[in-house]
């Protein structure tokens, strides 16, 4: 069978019924949680993860994806109304999305935003299913040494392109490798840090502390100050752009397809960078580059489009090197493994109904966030208006729902409050509590294969920097390095221009 | 207790190295092995290493930091979040002892007064019609484990 095959299977398997509803409540529960400030993709996913224990892995899966995406579009719904990002990627598209708005083009900015995230994420589906083949061959070649110096590049990666000072990553990686080591070993089976804990037997609860961690924390950070700002509902009529605002995007859009696509295969922070990155290029290309800032069509429609691209390319570390690039494909790694299923170069090859029926749902939900999000915009802006008194509570027990009914297990309540807190007071004094989510996650398979290399080389270190595997990803590191410096300093200098 | 933006973080720095320190004395008891053969204790102790080094690394950075931090001092947890944060701590501690019915409604009722301003009357029933919808989609259409607690123990 070759990869059109494959689809095709995908697509039967993506249009069944039940994977259908699932692929529909996971866009508009993500769409939802996009809008509101406060909730963000993580938590989302975070918060539904629990439930999909309950489905076949295709379906789980689907649903979960489709949170991810569709919390990725909606953030640009607040960031155009209102001005405030629905999550960190949103934060360009308040600068000419809200100015449109202001000037009554509310509408025809929201549906460039909705059409602009089409493209980007169906581009970067295309991308996806045609470089992840090739990829999974590549690293079915990868031994255990080759495979620890991966995941150290990753958090290496991760360190570098963060939007914290560099020291602060660097803590945060450390504190969830920490934790990761918790539990028993997986080699000699030892008893680490578990306290006679023997809920700790299999580590920290991953479902637990990301809920804890991104649920929690950030509605105690949205809880701090509070938002009066009322929303009004454009009409129907006003969301068809004119074709002056079509030309204008047309570009943008395409341009954004392709550097959100490059740029988020880097793990990190790669949507706020893609989307800064789209938004100089497109000043910078702009014959009227003094109207960005004040409504420019192509400053809404480049990081729009930018932002959505990255969400489609960051599944490729995920999917074919079972590295999460970012904190909610981590999400969707811990959804694959309570299913029994390891992502990564075998996914394509033992898996390939769920790889397969995940890019046809892709294609799908992506149709169906521009369908369903367009006309259902009122009603999202009625949710928007929902005061947070009802919502806090209500989701704080969602959160503890799902919590206990992993394992039934009061433990995990303890956790998911204490990670709570915590990441409450990190997030407060600046420290991003992503990275240590990410080292969470990798540190179990950085330590099996960094003790199994030493073992198969007799503890001779230098089988770390042999091979062509090992070579690759340190140069990968290396350019990936150079790429996000100068990335970062490109948009630092953008920031800092739209500041004065 | 308020705290300025840079001493809060040179405190969670300290924080953090402590926690590495102490856990490398505790993964130095597990046994590290040898260089050649890592044992049990060797990664954590690696890591426990770099936790307190980064900790400090915050730490010294946060203090640097402080001639040029002018925003006002605010305390650890404000406002409407350290209610929340205090509600929240307590449905965790009695979510398995009080059961959900008991602790949701209890907690539903509770952050709508507290937290959203809501009039006691309209945060009651408000709180049961919630607590009665999660009970029916969680316990009875999803068949989630939620916990009967004391009061509806059979």
């Amino acid at each position: 069978m070759n990869s059109i095959d494959y689809l095709i299977g995908g697509f039967a398997t993506a249009l069944s019924l039940k994977n259908l509803f699932l692929c529909f409540v996971g866009v508009f529960w993500g769409t939802a949680v996009g809008v509101l400030p406060g909730l963000g993709p993580m938590a989302g996913m975070a918060l539904l993860l629990p439930l999909t224990f309950s489905l076949d892995p295709t379906g789980g899966i689907i649903m979960l994806t489709g949170i991810f995406y569709g919390a990725m579009y909606g953030g640009s719904t607040t960031s155009i109304l209102l001005r405030i990002p629905g999550e960190a990627a949103s934060i360009v598209t308040c600068l000419d999305g809200h100015e449109m708005a202001r000037k009554g083009r509310a509408g025809s900015a929201l549906t460039i935003a909705a059409v602009g995230s089409w493209v980007g994420g169906t581009l970067s589906i295309i991308g996806l299913m045609i470089t992840a083949p090739y990829l999974s061959d590549v690293m079915l070649s990868v031994g255990p040494p080759a495979e620890a110096v991966l995941m150290l590049v990753a958090l290496l990666i991760v360190t570098t392109v963060s939007n914290t000072p560099p020291v602060k990553t660097f803590t945060m990686i450390a504190l969830g490798l920490l934790i990761g080591t918790i539990g028993l070993d997986s080699q000699t089976a030892d008893q680490r840090f578990m306290f006679g804990q023997l809920d700790l037997a299999d580590g920290m609860s991953f479902v637990a502390l990301s809920i804890g961690l991104f649920g929690i924390s950030e509605l105690l950070m949205s809880l701090r100050e509070k938002v009066d700002e009322r929303p009004k509902t454009p009409s129907l009529r006003e969301l068809i752009p004119t074709r002056q605002e079509v030309r204008e995007s047309t570009g943008a859009t395409l341009r954004g397809s392709g550097i959100g696509f490059a740029l988020g295969i880097i793990p990190g922070v790669s949507h706020i960078v893609s989307t800064f990155v789209s938004y100089a290029v497109e000043k910078k290309l702009s014959k009227h580059p003094e109207q960005f800032g004040h409504g420019a069509v192509a400053g809404l429609a480049g990081p729009e489009t930018a932002n959505n691209a990255t969400t489609g390319s960051s599944m490729i570390p995920l999917l074919v090197l079972g590295i999460p690039a970012i904190p909610s494909t981590a999400i969707l790694l811990s959804a694959f493994q309570n299913h029994g299923i390891q992502p990564g170069p075998l996914l394509l090859v033992d898996h390939p109904e769920v790889f397969w029926g995940l890019i046809a749902s892709m294609y799908i939900g992506n149709v169906l966030l521009v369908l369903l999000n367009l006309p259902l915009v009122g009603l999202f802006v009625r949710l928007l208006r929902t005061p947070m008194g009802y919502l806090a509570p209500i989701v704080i027990l969602i959160c503890a729902i799902g919590v206990f009914s992993v394992k039934a297990s009061p433990f995990d309540l303890y956790v998911m409050a204490a990670a709570g807190l915590a990441g409450y007071l990190l997030r407060r004094f600046g420290y991003d509590v992503a990275p240590a989510l990410l080292a969470m996650v990798l540190g179990d398979r950085m330590e099996t294969g960094f003790r199994s290399a030493l073992t198969i080389s007799a503890g001779d270190y230098g089988i770390f920097l042999h091979g062509p595997a090992v070579k690759i990803f340190l140069g990968i590191f290396a350019a990936i390095v150079v790429v996000t410096v100068i990335a970062k300093i490109f948009a630092a200098r953008k920031l800092r221009d739209l500041q004065v | 207790m308020k705290v300025r933006l840079s001493q809060g973080d040179a405190i969670i720095g300290l924080i953090l190295c402590g926690l590495g320190l102490w856990w490398l004395r505790m993964s130095l008891t597990l046994g590290v092995g040898t260089w050649a053969e890592p044992g049990p204790g060797f990664f954590p102790a690696a890591i426990s290493v770099a936790l307190a080094v980064g900790g400090l690394g915050c730490a010294i950075r946060a203090l640097h930091a402080r001639a040029r931090d002018t925003a006002e001092a605010r305390p650890w947890i404000e406002g409407r979040a350290a209610t929340a944060a205090v509600l929240i701590v307590l449905l965790c501690a009695f979510f398995s002892i009080g059961g959900f019915l008991l602790c949701a409604l209890l907690f539903l009722f509770a952050m709508m007064v507290f937290i959203g301003d809501i009039k006691p009357a309209r945060a009651g029933l408000m709180s049961v019609a919630i607590t009665f919808v999660f009970w029916l989609v969680f316990e009875r259409i999803l068949s989630l484990q939620l916990p009967s607690g004391i009061l509806f123990a059979s």
